[in-house]
């Protein structure tokens, strides 16, 4: 008995750390190329153990782009000023659809409903926010198309705030004299954090990993976030291979970044996530399997 | 600041003197106009604003216009230029460059120029003249006006001097494939660690010798002999495409094409500057090996194998042109007309402000001058400059940049002009009645033409397979619309 669990430990950890390797590996690879000196990266290619290694990519991205701290720092406003009045919009909408007694409500859930099923394209959609609210190269461009307030994250908000907040407890709250606000933020909010903070995780890496509103509505690249820098040298670089530019395309190429420095801002542009995920993480499954176990 | 407000103005004085024996009167708009410009760059630069504020300065003076200029990176060109056309905002004048010109006029996303031409636009006409403007046509109409840089191209071999240097390569005298791989083959049993055959971005060759008429990258229906017949045929199922696959995959069995050609993302260049490889082939121009010399930091030399020809393509694949959208046609048409033929204007454009984003070194022979960067600054820490001075309006009016001869806009002239026209030039051919084919038939050349020119895959075995799908996607059907379609092109052009 005590054998064969240990054999089903081993291999079940065997298991487990092929997997980990497999994800922890490109990772890995991602980060020595970072740090491989440029022309040993040409001829050897990618390396865990380079022949050579060199800060040449960091020492140049930190001493000719300013455009990359800048987009660092835009980043970082646009994450923190998202999620929190993304978050705040979502809650604002989640608990009203909750309450049974709020009047309109299936009316209102159905139209939140909808707009996960159907939208208006990407055109229509472009031309109403820059002709009519005219984002196009602003901030707000990065903060409200499409990622403010996500219809999939307010149901699964409603859903958690009808089935985890029993009646009672809005209703004791009631009979004490609190109003609405008093309710919402005192007494439901703080029984739902592990929610909250899913949501607010799964928004911040909505808004971090964002680079489609800045491709549609931004021209100005100094209002670029670092990842709208990192999709542009990619997207440069398959215009190239798709043979664009002829006797020109040399000319080009040499204005490209090297392979070292795209490198280099992936790593600079994946760490705060992976800084922040860890102290996320206890809440992340919480919430996600709360959810499920009360269905 | 203080050192902008002089370049300023410097200029603005220089201006008031040339401008009132230049420019008549009566072009200056009445009120001031402001157009947006779209322009393609690999990278927004700070300076930018200082440019534009002297370009503003200077247009001001002589046609009451403000630009606001954008750029957008290669990359992001197409959809975000394609995006501001739909929404009709913020977009006048600006390159068609990456997406065909037919569809945008199809789109009815532009202007057509006849009548703006003829009116405002007769510098325009000077400078590029009718032959190489009217491949900007659709149907009877010019809408887009090519710029001023190659207009037709010559195919062959770049490679490394110094290792042709080390075992003797006569690389001058290389003018067929038989010559290039008996020089190969030298280089290969010598240096066996040097890839000798680079596809730059996993492509061989763009072109041998046919004229594709329509897009250079998609050859569907072809005019073989540098253009020189008057049958469109199928290009792949010609002996001379058979030919030139075998010979590919006979080099490939050899050793000569590097291994992972088609997937292989490092361009030749690259790979040469950091001496993991010996050339690749090109698509040339005159003083090719300048270019690529100055940007890859190893000398750099070129055979030319297929002499240079000219068709519509090269000429109508980057063309200025008019948003439909815009409230200023007679506006955007002036400034063309003074971007295509006004020195000061276009030196500020392509190169930035004079003794702040370049310095002067010397005369140029066509009355300008030889330039480039002030000390301590060079393409990496320069705030201006963007790159692709070949998609400005008009580079041959400008400065030479240094490294290159000071008759090099004239050469590239005599180039564009004594190279071989195709018989179809100046032909545009519509795709709209067989689009599905098109696009069944590109997905086709996708998955065998590259293979093929490569020669990664057995021509014997691939080769029928390749044109069987060709058929079955529907190829005789665009080369049928080809062909009617250019009779027709001849009929009324007396051809």
């Amino acid at each position: 008995m005590v054998e064969k669990k240990s054999s089903f430990y081993f291999f079940a950890n065997v298991f487990m750390m092929f997997l980990l390797i497999c994800s922890i590996f490109p990772f890995a690879l991602l980060v020595m190329s970072s740090l491989t000196e440029e022309k040993t990266l040409i001829q050897n290619g990618y390396s865990l153990f380079p022949a050579k290694f060199g800060l040449d990519s960091y020492i140049y991205m930190f001493k000719s782009g300013s455009s990359i701290i800048r987009a660092y720092g835009i980043t970082m406003l646009v994450t923190v000023v998202g999620t929190c009045s993304g978050m705040l919009l979502t809650m604002l909408l989640a608990y009203p659809l909750s309450r049974k007694e709020f009047f309109g409500r299936e009316i209102l859930a159905f139209i939140v409903f909808f707009t996960m099923l159907f939208n208006g394209g990407l055109v229509p959609t472009y031309i109403m926010y820059t002709r009519y609210f005219h984002l196009r190269n602003t901030l707000w461009a990065l903060i409200i198309p499409s990622l403010l307030v996500n219809a999939f994250y307010v149901i699964m908000m409603r859903t958690y705030f009808s089935t985890n907040i029993p009646d009672a407890v809005v209703e004791a709250a009631r009979i004490d004299g609190a109003g609405e606000w008093r309710t919402l933020f005192q007494i439901v909010l703080p029984m739902s954090v592990p929610m909250i903070a899913t949501l607010a995780l799964l928004i911040g890496l909505g808004y971090w990993n964002d680079w489609k509103n800045g491709l549609y509505y931004l021209t100005d690249s100094n209002l670029f976030s670092i990842q709208n820098i990192l999709n542009r040298m990619l997207q440069d670089v398959q215009f190239l291979k798709s043979g664009a530019g002829g006797s020109n395309a040399s000319e080009i190429a040499a204005t490209l970044p090297s392979t070292g420095i795209k490198m280099a801002i992936a790593v600079v542009g994946a760490l705060p996530v992976m800084v922040v995920y860890p102290f996320f993480q206890k809440f992340f499954i919480k919430g996600i399997t709360i959810g499920a176990v009360k269905g | 600041m203080k050192k902008l407000l002089m370049v300023v103005l410097a200029l603005s004085l220089l201006l008031t003197s040339v401008a009132g024996v230049a420019v008549a009167e009566d072009l200056r708009e009445k009120e001031l106009v402001t157009l947006d410009v779209i322009m393609m760059a690999s990278a927004g630069k700070d300076g930018s604003g200082d440019v534009v504020d002297a370009i503003n300065a200077y247009l001001e003076e002589k046609l009451n216009i403000h630009i606001n200029l954008t750029f957008i990176s290669y990359g992001n060109y197409t959809q975000q230029t394609n995006l501001l056309l739909s929404a009709g905002e913020g977009i006048d004048v600006f390159p068609v460059y990456m997406t065909p010109l037919t569809t945008v006029a199809n789109n009815g996303q532009i202007l057509p120029l006849n009548d703006l031409l003829a009116e405002y636009g007769q510098g325009i006409v000077e400078q590029i003249g009718e032959e190489f403007l009217n491949c900007g046509k659709v149907e009877d109409e010019i809408f887009g006006i090519t710029t001023g840089r190659d207009l037709a191209a010559s195919y062959g071999f770049e490679m490394r001097k110094d290792i042709c240097d080390k075992y003797g390569i006569d690389y001058e005298n290389i003018t067929t494939l038989e010559q290039l791989h008996d020089a190969l083959a030298i280089v290969h049993e010598n240096e066996p660690n040097l890839v000798c055959v680079v596809p730059s971005n996993g492509e061989l060759v763009r072109n041998w010798g046919w004229d594709p008429l329509g897009d250079a990258s998609t050859p569907l229906g072809v005019l073989m002999d540098m253009g020189q017949s008057d049958t469109v045929v199928n290009l792949f199922e010609t002996e001379f495409y058979k030919e030139f696959v075998t010979t590919m995959r006979q080099w490939y069995l050899e050793g000569l094409i590097m291994a992972d050609a088609v997937s292989n993302t490092e361009s030749v260049g690259t790979m040469m500057g950091a001496g993991t490889a010996f050339g690749g082939f090109m698509n040339l121009k005159p003083y090719f090996n300048v270019q690529e010399t100055t940007n890859y930091g190893t000398e750099i030399v070129v055979s030319e194998i297929v002499p240079a020809f000219s068709c519509t393509s090269n000429v109508s694949m980057a063309t200025w042109a008019i948003s439909s959208s815009t409230r200023y046609p007679e506006a955007c048409m002036k400034l063309l007309n003074l971007m295509y033929t006004d020195p000061v204007l276009e030196n500020l454009m392509i190169y930035g402000i004079q003794d702040v984003h370049y310095v002067v070194k010397g005369d140029a022979a066509n009355g300008q001058n030889i330039i480039g960067y002030p000390e301590g600054i060079d393409a990496t820490t320069t705030t201006y400059r963007p790159s692709g001075g070949w998609l400005w309006c008009n580079q041959f009016i400008g400065h030479v940049w240094e490294g290159n001869p000071a008759d090099y806009w004239d050469v590239t002239r005599e180039f564009n002009e004594t190279a071989i026209k195709s018989n179809a030039f100046g032909f545009t051919w519509d795709s709209s009645n067989v689009r599905n084919q098109v696009t069944a038939c590109t997905n086709v050349m996708q998955k065998y033409h590259q293979a093929l020119m490569c020669g990664a895959v057995d021509p014997e075995e691939t080769l029928p397979k390749f044109n069987q799908e060709l058929k079955d996607a529907g190829i005789d059907d665009i080369i049928a619309d080809k062909q009617a379609q250019y009779d027709e092109w001849r009929a009324a052009n007396g051809k």
